[in-house]
């Protein structure tokens, strides 16, 4: 099967944390969410999918290709967001706009008017007095007005308001009903990925932990509420992890490997999340 | 055609999905041939993962209710509607059974129990 | 790389006025005195921070990183700094030599040398600082810079100091060559240098 993106047995060593054999696999037509907390290696996999960093080992394809033999073609088909970075502050759009016609082969000038217009940028001012949505309004549209087929997007929502991420979603959805376009997006903000992803990947110290498709991940694990004397009969295999109060214990569990009468809420992404990487001792 | 989903009765989207076009044949809302939505508009529209219409699509497939044409879209299959809908009487013929041997148990008379029927068939 | 050049240009915009004012600030000074040959140093000296300018810019706003992911390679950000320096200076060159032609009163030979050699001047020291900025960033390379400018200032007020120095006459007759050509070695020697740590830096 070809994928739009793929990492295997990706490694990056440092000297205090490495990445140890990443592999990632996104079909055509998806959205994968990347979670991980700070630190987990999340900017550092984006880095080597972009060849901002050299990898150790393993080989990564964007589109099928090569990401650092085939790249500077592959690039014309890439959307990139990532936090922070965008163009220097004295530019206004125009001259923006005047410079990427001169970049990208396939510099749509509608569809860029067209975006900005949506997100409500002005044409004549500096980007030094853009605020963080704009600036992050900006590097979408720009990601978006050539010929993307694969948006790779690095906290492409974080800093903004609920209103305008919405209508960011909207335009990632719209932009995935070609099913040969695909995103893939790292956020801290889960509950946009739970609205838009149909697979979760998470790393933790620098290895995945988990990589399901999000239905799956909500159809099979729950929260499970019970005393401190009921958990300890729960078979440990299908415990994920485990939350200790004064008045019993929280664990996010495999569903279908409860028997019995208990409490067992929903659990969303973020709790699995959570309840993945906290080590609770009883 | 209206599609509604909740996110917190306990079953599945893909289900609901599955069980509300399946009404929408049966009652006779959706015709045979007649096109679905695409599973991305549907996803799009109600916000859901591509691979959640995906799933529900195919199994309305596997069971017979729709066709998936490559490059063309999902359309309402023919035969299985009249068999459904004729396994959907048996069903209710099956409980019309239980209730006239109940009725007959307590002494309850054919146009009382035709009351009973018209009130809760308007939802009094 | 015509790109990340007008991106360049176009950024630095508002330097121009500031530079325009100081030129005719000064231009205003020497047509009072005699001497205004500082004045052509500034230009260029202006110019040459005009490139380690937009270098900083860059930096300000992440830029590098923003554009590799684009259709750009690494190549392109590296040799655009030296056109770009290299426009600069000649933007320079160009304002010196209509100085000195028409508004002092050099002798015609003199008028041409003097901004050609500024001219070479620039494009040495740009070709010695470019690699350490790009290496550490405009920040840390702050003080490489700043040896760069002060280490042969001072070695050449010493050595004028120190009394006659003799350089043969076959050396002097044939000067203007064999500073051209060290240049062009020297400015070869820095893109490569430039070339192999921007292709291994890490962003």
């Amino acid at each position: 099967m070809e994928f739009a993106l793929q990492l295997q047995n990706v490694s990056k060593n440092y000297k205090d944390f490495s990445l140890d054999n990443i592999n990632i696999s996104l079909p055509y037509g998806c959205i994968m969410g990347f979670i991980g907390e700070n630190g987990s290696g999340k900017t550092t996999t984006i880095k080597l999918i972009l060849d901002l960093i050299k990898r150790d080992s393993g080989t990564i394809t964007i589109l099928g290709q090569d990401n650092i033999k085939d790249i500077k073609k592959v690039k014309e088909n890439i959307g990139v967001v990532i936090d922070e970075s965008c163009f220097p502050e004295m530019l206004t759009l125009a001259e923006v706009n005047c410079i990427l016609k001169n970049i990208y082969k396939t510099w749509d000038n509608n569809k860029f008017e067209i975006l900005t217009k949506q997100f409500s940028l002005q044409k004549d001012k500096k980007i030094k007095d853009y605020s963080k949505g704009m600036k992050m309004k900006l590097s979408i549209a720009i990601a978006l007005a050539h010929d993307t087929k694969i948006l790779i997007l690095d906290e492409a929502t974080s800093g903004l308001d609920p209103l305008i991420r919405d209508e960011i979603l909207d335009v990632f959805r719209d932009f995935i009903q070609n099913d040969r376009h695909s995103i893939f997006m790292t956020s801290h903000i889960i509950s946009d990925l739970e609205k838009i992803c149909d697979y979760i990947t998470m790393i933790h110290h620098g290895k995945i932990i988990l990589n399901q498709s999000t239905d799956e991940l909500m159809e099979s694990y729950g929260i499970l509420k019970c005393s401190e004397a009921d958990f300890k009969t729960i078979n440990p295999a299908i415990v994920k992890g485990f939350r200790k109060n004064s008045f019993g214990i929280e664990a996010l569990v495999l569903k279908n490997g409860i028997r019995g009468n208990f409490v067992i809420d929903n659990a969303s992404i973020e709790d699995i999340m959570v309840y993945s990487v906290k080590e609770a001792k009883l | 055609m209206n599609i509604i989903i909740s996110n917190s009765s306990g079953q599945p989207i893909y289900e609901q999905i599955i069980t509300q076009v399946k009404g929408l044949i049966i009652s006779g809302q959706l015709q045979e041939g007649d096109a679905l939505p695409s599973m991305r508009l549907l996803a799009k529209e109600l916000r859901i993962s591509v691979i959640t219409t995906k799933r529900a699509f195919e199994e309305l497939e596997r069971e017979g209710f729709i066709v998936s044409i490559t490059g063309k879209g999902s359309f309402v299959a023919s035969k299985n509607v009249e068999f459904i809908k004729e396994q959907q009487l048996k069903e209710i013929e099956e409980h019309m059974q239980v209730i006239v041997e109940k009725a007959g148990n307590c002494g309850l008379q054919l146009d009382e129990l035709i009351e009973m029927l018209s009130i809760i068939y308007r939802g009094e | 790389m015509k790109a990340l050049i007008i991106k360049d240009l176009l950024n630095l915009k508002g330097q121009y006025k500031i530079i325009i004012a100081i030129f005719v600030f000064y231009a205003m000074i020497s047509f009072g005195s005699s001497d205004a040959s500082f004045l052509f140093g500034m230009i260029s000296v202006i110019m040459v921070l005009l490139t380690i300018t937009s270098i900083s810019y860059d930096e300000r706003s992440k830029w590098d990183k923003y554009a590799l992911t684009m259709p750009v390679n690494r190549q392109d950000i590296v040799i655009s700094k030296y056109l770009l320096g290299l426009i600069l200076a000649s933007v320079a060159l160009v304002l010196n030599l209509i100085f000195t032609l028409l508004f002092s009163d050099l002798s015609t030979s003199e008028s041409v040398a003097v901004p050609f050699a500024l001219f070479g001047v620039s494009l040495l020291f740009l070709a010695l600082v470019l690699p350490p900025l790009f290496k550490y960033g405009v920040e840390k390379g702050r003080f490489i810079m700043m040896m760069i400018f002060f280490v042969p200032t001072g070695v050449i007020i010493i050595a004028s100091k120190m009394g006659n120095i003799s350089i043969g006459n076959d050396i002097l007759n044939n000067l203007p060559y064999i500073l051209v050509i060290s240049l062009i070695i020297a400015v070869g020697i820095s893109i490569k240098a430039s070339l192999r740590i921007y292709n291994n830096k890490e962003m």
